[in-house]
């Protein structure tokens, strides 16, 4: 690290000795950012990785041939059938009721053959195999299972009957987890029957709108490409639509995809809304630092290093923000990933996902950067006799920290800087500074606990406060102020709260300890107050 | 205005007509009205007027704090309204040094680090040994480590001297040094500030109210609304700060 760079850290780092208790909101606001955009891409990651996982059970195969309104030819069933292992599924809308049409639903019907599932397994309850539950009993009535939500709505239970189309299906189980499911927009629950009986059903009718999938377990790894690019040479003209496991679930991908942006523009714009939070952080800050800043400036600091110390400082608060921000995000998909999985049918797979995060961490640090180093510059660019507090009124937004030029009055500073708070008429300080100042110009304020702070006479003030309660005298006669009317605030630099008497160095002067704090109790109120002050002091109150 | 005495040939601090303008809802107020000085190396000024005569401004100004509205400031034969404010700053931290009247130290660093902060902004290798040898000089070597805040007024004036004085600036401006320090306490203060700039070679600008304190320096600059009033030479140093 460069010498300056070093000397600007040093500075930053001993400046944050009193304490940033301002910066919370600053690092709260980049959390709170970093965190929604890490929470979503990690999420979307665990979800995506969790599709990739389980593709061959999502996709039903290695291999899926999608066709509408039809099936495939013999040809071509024996093409299929020659070079792995398939299932046929079809699937359609259609209105179960119960046996005595009391109640009926609309529900996705699906009709799977005996080789349903290729891959993962089917969870019925009570516990069965496939063929048990939809095969033909003995008094030919064929089988089925439903979603529970399909039992309640037609008043039903396992072992009743239902109506499908013209076939009757006894209801055999409760199906509880259907592997090839993904997510889809449903229209009613599931259920599913043997594709043997489907065509008892009357529903397969021209203009049916029936999906027929045909899946493929391939016999060894690598198989599925090489059978895809076999069926597109084979049948170059089919009508059906190949997915292999890189589209597993492709419903659920676009799902996920499009929350997933739709999460991370909310999120972005969280952030971005929390970058005024940060700007307006920074500013509250930099007032705060006023003083110290002016002190820098007067032995020398230049802009580079008052840019570099105040920058170090915000990076360095910009950091933990982020990694709070990333610490959230991060854990969220530990946090979702059993509703989240419950509800998408996938296993969400909560790890670490360095991408988002890293995605989130840049975003954080951009949004930190624009938000801090506009202040921060302009602060830079400051004379050394204008950094100093400024009127209320002379302040513009949030994130203006120091002030626009044509607010500037340089006299204000010199004198503060220069310890001499000047109320007689020739002073140019306070005919310029107009009305209210802020505690920030005590150059005690910095340090917290007792180091250093707030003014030693402080039980004085109670007095004082009584007083500021009489009515004010006309403004103008604060210009006619003399010289005793001439409060310094210069008692609030002297010694360390808590120290009850005075000390070595420590001037008794007992009026003018009160017409520093009268000033003190005025600078920092509100705007109106300090020509009301200026009032009682020329009414020469208290002196 | 009295004519002033001869001026040294080579001058380090020279003002031509300043003049320094402020605007206020109730009109402008000049608070320096052509101001012309010629201040040379190593001499002690003491500066007096009545308040808001301009004397802080004066020194502000001089010490490139301050712009003025019109007029030449040269200091160490630099023209400062040429200066940027980083060229400025520059100028501060290798040849002037100011001492407030309220001390003006940072509250969150400690005395020594107070007083290294110029020199590591000058980018002296052992800043902290020489901040620590300044500190040593105005009789706080014990005091290193303490805060502002657990320092009394007289040390804290004290630690100000040794920042000002740890750079061995040319100019040394001081703008009442002793308005927050009791009778005893300002007397060494004083005593402390003029031993320093001696030793320095440094040329002072003492800004006071005290006629005592102005008498102790080798010239006396009396402002008064924003002129200089009177120039006179030959002070009684030895009596003033006996």
């Amino acid at each position: 690290m460069s010498r300056p760079r070093a000397v600007s850290l040093a500075l930053a780092l001993r400046d944050l000795r009193g304490g940033a208790k301002r910066l919370r909101i600053f690092v709260a606001c980049l959390a709170l950012g970093v965190a929604a955009i890490a929470g979503v891409g990690s999420l979307g990651a665990a979800v995506r990785a969790g599709i990739a996982a389980d593709a061959r059970t999502l996709l039903g195969g290695d291999l899926e041939l999608r066709l509408a309104h039809r099936e495939i030819t013999q040809e071509q069933r024996d093409f299929l059938t020659r070079r792995a292992e398939l299932s046929e599924v079809a699937q359609l809308r259609a209105m179960a009721r119960r046996a005595d049409n009391a109640e009926r639903r609309l529900v996705e019907l699906k009709a799977v053959d005996g080789a349903y599932p290729l891959a993962g397994a089917v969870q019925l309850a009570p516990g069965m195999g496939m063929r048990e539950a939809l095969g033909r009993s003995d008094d030919g009535r064929w089988g089925a299972v439903a979603e529970r939500a399909l039992f309640d709505r037609l008043r039903v239970e396992v072992g009743d009957e239902i109506l499908v189309g013209e076939n009757r299906y006894v209801l055999r189980a409760v199906l509880e987890r259907e592997p090839d499911r993904g997510v889809q927009a449903f229209f009613g629950p599931r259920l599913i029957i043997a594709l043997e009986s489907l065509p008892d059903t009357g529903l397969l009718q021209p203009g049916s709108l029936v999906y027929r999938h045909y899946r493929l377990a391939a016999p060894a790894p690598g198989a599925p490409e090489a059978l895809t690019a076999e069926l597109r040479a084979r049948f170059p003209n089919a009508a059906w639509r190949v997915r292999g496991l890189d589209e597993a679930a492709p419903g659920l991908q676009r799902f996920v995809r499009r929350t997933e942006l739709y999460l991370t523009l909310v999120a972005l714009s969280a952030l971005l809304v929390g970058g005024l939070g940060v700007a307006h952080a920074i500013s509250a800050w930099l007032e705060t630092r006023i003083q110290t800043i002016a002190i820098l400036k007067s032995v020398g600091a230049g802009r580079g290093v008052i840019l570099r110390t105040y920058a170090a400082q915000a990076a360095l608060f910009a950091a933990v923000g982020i990694l709070i921000g990333l610490a959230i995000g991060a854990a969220l998909p530990w946090a979702a990933a059993a509703p989240l999985g419950e509800r998408l049918g996938v296993a969400v797979r909560p790890t670490l996902y360095p991408a988002p995060l890293g995605l989130a961490a840049l975003f954080g640090a951009l949004t930190a950067a624009l938000f801090t180093l506009w202040p921060l510059a302009r602060d830079g660019r400051d004379p050394a006799g204008n950094t100093v507090p400024r009127p209320r009124r002379a302040r513009r937004g949030a994130a203006v920290a120091l002030g626009s030029g044509r607010h500037r009055r340089p006299g204000v500073g010199v004198r503060r800087l220069a310890g001499g708070e000047r109320l007689g008429p020739a002073s140019g300080g306070w005919l310029r500074r107009g009305r209210g100042h802020r505690r920030s110009d005590l150059p005690a304020r910095g340090l917290r606990h007792g180091r250093a702070g707030a003014p030693r006479a402080a039980p004085a003030t109670a007095g004082l406060a009584a007083r500021r309660r009489q009515p004010a005298p006309p403004r103008r006669r604060a210009r006619q102020l003399g010289p005793v009317a001439r409060p310094r605030r210069d008692g609030a630099d002297r010694g360390a709260p808590g120290r009850g008497k005075p000390q070595d160095g420590d001037r008794a002067d007992a009026p003018g300890r009160r017409a520093d704090l009268l000033f003190h109790r005025y600078s920092t109120g509100p705007a109106r107050a300090v020509p009301r002050a200026c009032d009682r002091l020329a009414g020469g109150e208290g002196l | 205005m009295p004519a002033p005495d001869p001026l040294p040939n080579s001058a380090l601090i020279r003002l031509i007509d300043v003049h320094l303008k402020l605007e206020s809802p109730a009109g402008p107020v000049n608070i320096l009205r052509g101001i012309d000085l010629e201040i040379g190396p190593g001499e002690r000024v003491g500066i007096v007027g009545p308040s808001g005569s301009g004397k802080s401004t004066l020194l502000m100004v001089i010490g490139g704090l301050e712009r003025p509205t019109s007029g030449q400031v040269l200091v160490d034969g630099q023209d400062l309204a040429r200066l940027d404010e980083d060229r400025l700053a520059r100028l501060r931290r290798g040849a002037v040094g100011i001492v407030f009247q309220s001390f003006h130290l940072i509250p969150t660093m400690s005395a020594l680090e107070n007083v290294a902060v110029p020199l590591e902004l000058a980018g002296a290798p052992d800043a902290f040994e020489r901040a620590a040898e300044a500190l040593d000089r105005v009789g706080l070597a014990q005091r290193l480590e303490h805060y502002p805040g657990q320092l009394s007024g007289g040390e804290q004036q004290r630690v100000a001297l040794a920042r000002a004085f740890a750079i061995r600036p040319r100019l040394l401006l001081a703008d009442e040094p002793t308005g927050n320090l009791d009778g005893e306490t300002g007397r060494s203060v004083m005593a402390l500030l003029f031993d320093l700039a001696e030793r320095n070679g440094a040329t002072l600008l003492l800004v006071t109210h005290d006629a005592n304190l102005a008498a102790s320096c080798e010239r006396i600059l009396h402002i008064h609304d924003g002129r200089i009033e009177a120039d006179r030479r030959g002070g009684r140093r030895e009596a003033a700060l006996a």
